[in-house]
């Protein structure tokens, strides 16, 4: 187990083995803290530099990983808020993360509000990744720190653990992210109260259940409380629910506040992610008087946890690998799933041949206009042909263009999802293929201007987005199942990482 | 650890606390010093009384065998003569007397100055005899009471029967009394429940439109009660609601939340109980007001440290704060207060509070 040069981008990544190790290490340091040894690691990382880049706000992140690096004796430099970077400037994540790269980091630390970005960022990095936070998708450190409090809270016992959720538990990324953790160790048991809207999201109770976590749903916050060892709330996402006001829930929150009568005769420890929000004060402020309140030591072990990650991942003699090339491959993605070429089918509908162009085939009905427009092929120089078949419902463009762009298709796939593509050179089909984009709509492959190509990786029967690792359908009728299955099997069976040139 | 807000009872208050009693759950609770409030039964207004109080602690103390220092503020009334001998009182008997006390509004014992002229008096008073101690005031101004608000069914409409515009305009009266009589002394607010109140006591800082530049600066301070800072008045609300009663009353949230934090920022310069244990029966059927603060104080102190507050400040508003002000030399032991002492009194208001 080596921890040294790897990216630390989901909590899925960790074994079982890894997670305790990273526990006992944090627990290492914590010890080190309480008995005066807060440097005595200080030249462990010494020339060592992190390079924090936090696209969305951050407190305790940012700073816990610079107290880290600051206590090993390294540094930290970075950008906190897009302000005053060129990030302004439309500027890609990975044109930005390759500078990071050029000004001799060793790691970096980022958060980006887009699913996958963070996987992105490190294909694109030759230097160690970690994901601070990407959109509603990953926060593995979080989850990390959170198993090290229990696994310290309880002296050194993860087995049979019996935890509470509350608060948000459908558009937040702690919740998710825990809950996997504790699924690699035995007898654990999930109980959760809140409203349905809030609630815990179906495809990861059923995760959770595959994987023998008891999870089991309780009407009132006290019956949680009366049967876990540690209550963990956390904050109702706003800023992830478009459409949905404060007041809304505070009304949803009402019955689910954990104040001091929710956890009266009970031995439980109440955690939190933290921030608690204040207008919405998810957690009265007098349980922070009482002995159930244990979030502030949680955001200790914060400090402990990543303090000992960076310690194992950096913690030998460094060297700068840049030297300014990136990979050839980061361009290419696997999202086109060719079809057969057969005999074309006679139209009943006269429409011109054309001898080099492209079709763009069974749009989505009624996305003509917006696709015609947003490719504005006219403008450029092309021809422009578009018509809706009479025997068919799906609209369809011929264009003298010879070979669409990876941008054009982006555009077309966001517009009408799945279009089939037919090339035509010399009168002849070249090529004909169903162009696949994540359906994540807050995935980094989904930002024309991110320029990231869709990849796909097969997990067990699912195939999953290489960035955001949302399972992925086919749900495109134009192709035959043995085209999809040839297409699935040609898959890498898991996020391969890229190679470097030299 | 110093609570300076203890009433102690005892005499022909023997029923609801002896001083024999307050005097060993103030020592197991931790604290070093108490002084204590001069509406006991007969007050201490007069020398004599003053007196007799001081020997029969002494007393008590020494049975004991405990080092606790027991100081005591000499009450206030309307009667200039009375004044000067609370005066004289304290310059004999300083730091035993550690200073004065006057009720700007009608609460449990009948010793309030509820009238603004009479309160002018006393302030023209204190100055003239260079009184530079400090003078604590309970501020609830009398005529903005609504008492035919109080419902005992109800017993949340406490809360509205003591509005806060009435501490509001009580700690305004006192501010600017003391500007104009130039009082030397320090005015201290005890219990102050609102933000409001702070907010004008705070303005000390801004001098007032056609202020003399000469005038002396004058020195306010102001103390949180833990049930202020905890309790809220929605708790009162069920049949227990009566033993909740208190003066100020109980807040509604979020103002209890928000005078916590302006005691952990440094706007409220120190902790103190105002401890005023009655029967379960005086509550109930005398509606009596006052709840026993004593054994909750080292939790106070325990979930302020728990809660994040760095153990300076926590000396600053238990101690240090206290010592300076009043102009008294205790040292603080920081000992280790029994969390268990609930049980001492008929009712705990604090029950939901662990630890």
């Amino acid at each position: 187990m080596s921890f040294r040069d790897r990216d630390i981008i989901s909590i899925t990544d960790f074994s079982r083995e890894e997670i305790l190790h990273l526990c006992q290490a944090g627990r290492v340091m914590a010890e080190l803290e309480k008995t005066g040894g807060r440097n005595s690691l200080r030249d462990a990382l010494k020339h060592r530099t992190l390079s924090y880049m936090f696209y969305e706000p951050s407190t305790r992140t940012r700073t816990s990983f610079n107290t880290g690096m600051r206590e090993l004796g390294g540094r930290y430099d970075g950008f906190s808020g897009t302000e005053g970077t060129s990030v302004m400037k439309s500027e890609t994540v990975r044109d930005t993360v390759t500078m990071m790269c050029a000004n001799h980091n060793d790691v970096i630390v980022m958060r980006h509000p887009l699913d996958g970005s963070l996987q992105w960022a490190a294909d694109v990095a030759n230097i160690p990744v970690i994901n601070g936070g990407d959109g509603k998708n990953e926060h593995p450190t979080q989850a990390l720190l959170d198993v090290l409090t229990i696994y310290a809270l309880k002296g050194g016992r993860l087995d049979g653990i019996r935890v509470g959720f509350g608060g948000d538990l459908s558009h937040g990324r702690t919740v998710r992210s825990l809950s996997l953790a504790l699924s690699h160790f035995d007898g654990v048991t999930i109980r959760w109260a809140a409203e349905d809207f809030l609630g815990m999201p179906q495809d990861l109770a059923g995760l959770l259940a595959e994987r023998g976590v008891r999870v089991q749903r309780e009407t009132a916050v006290r019956d949680v409380m009366r049967q876990v060892d540690f209550y963990y709330m956390t904050r109702p996402q706003l800023e992830r629910m478009p459409g949905v006001t404060q007041k809304d829930i505070m009304s949803m929150m009402k019955q689910y506040r954990i104040d001091t009568a929710k956890v009266e005769g009970f031995d439980v420890r109440v955690l939190h992610p933290l921030p608690v929000n204040s207008e919405i004060a998810e957690i009265d402020y007098r349980l922070y008087f009482t002995p159930a309140q244990a979030f502030f030591a949680q955001a200790e072990f914060g400090v402990f946890l990543r303090k000992a990650l960076l310690h194992e991942m950096l913690g030998h003699d460094g060297y700068c690998r840049y030297d300014g090339r990136l990979p050839a491959e980061l361009g290419i993605g696997n999202n086109r799933l060719p079809r057969r070429i057969r005999g074309a089918k006679q139209s009943a509908m006269f429409i011109d041949k054309i001898h080099d162009g492209t079709v763009i085939d069974h749009l989505a009905p009624g996305s003509l206009r917006a696709v015609s427009d947003a490719l504005d092929l006219e403008n450029r120089g092309y021809s422009c042909t578009t018509a809706t078949l009479p025997e068919k419902r799906n609209p369809f463009i011929k264009t003298s263009l010879p070979e669409p762009s990876e941008r054009d298709l982006k555009t077309v796939a966001l517009l009408s999802p799945e279009p089939t593509i037919d090339t035509i050179a010399g009168g002849r089909i070249s090529a004909k293929f169903v162009y696949l984009l994540c359906a994540n709509t807050n995935c980094i492959t989904r930002v024309v201007n991110e320029d990231v190509p869709p990849r796909f990786y097969r997990d067990n029967g699912a195939v999953r987005c290489r960035y955001c690792r949302r399972q992925y359908t086919v749900t495109s009728r134009k192709v035959s199942e043995e085209e999809k299955s040839a297409w699935v099997a040609g898959l890498p069976a898991r996020i391969e990482p890229v190679v470097y040139p030299g | 650890m110093i609570d300076p807000h203890v009433h102690l009872r005892d005499w022909n208050q023997k029923g609801k606390e002896t001083l024999r009693h307050g005097l060993s759950v103030a020592w197991s609770a931790g604290l070093d010093a108490v002084f204590e409030m001069p509406n006991t039964d007969p007050p201490l207004t007069s020398r004599d009384v003053i007196l007799r109080r001081i020997d029969e602690a002494d007393a008590v103390l020494a049975s004991l065998r405990i080092p606790l220092f027991h100081g005591l503020y000499a009450g206030i009334t309307a009667v200039p003569a009375q004044i000067e001998e609370a005066v004289a009182a304290w310059r004999d008997l300083f730091p035993r007397v550690v200073g004065l006390k006057m009720y700007a509004g009608h609460s449990t014992g009948e010793m309030g100055v509820v009238e603004r002229e009479a309160q002018a008096v006393v302030y023209k008073i204190l100055t003239g005899l260079g009184y530079s101690g400090v003078l604590a005031v309970h501020c609830e101004k009398q005529s903005l009471l609504r008492p035919g608000d109080w419902n005992p069914q109800k017993p949340a409409s406490h809360a509205r029967a003591r509005p806060p515009a009435a501490e509001v305009a009580s700690v305004d009266d006192q501010r600017e009394l003391a500007l104009e009589a130039g009082f030397p002394g320090v005015l201290h607010v005890c219990h102050i429940s609102t933000p409001w109140a702070l907010d004008v006591l705070r303005a000390r800082h801004a001098p007032a439109a056609g202020d003399q530049p000469d005038r002396r600066p004058l020195r306010v301070t102001c103390g949180l009660t833990p049930h202020h800072a905890l309790l809220d008045a929605g708790m009162m609300a069920d049949a227990d609601g009566l033993l909740l009663l208190t003066n100020p009353p109980l807040r509604p949230l979020p103002m209890p939340s928000l005078m916590l934090e302006h005691l952990c920022d440094g706007s409220i310069d120190w902790i103190e109980t105002d401890h005023a244990p009655h029967t379960r029966r005086d509550k109930t059927q005398s509606f009596a007001c006052g709840i026993p603060g004593l054994p909750y104080y080292p939790r106070f102190v325990v979930g302020l440290a728990h809660a994040g507050v760095p153990g300076q400040r926590i000396d600053q508003i238990t101690h240090d704060a206290i010592c300076r002000v009043f102009g008294l030399t205790l040292e603080n032991r920081r000992r280790k207060g029994d969390t268990d002492l609930a049980g001492e009194y008929e009712f705990d208001p604090f029950a939901a509070f662990r630890g």
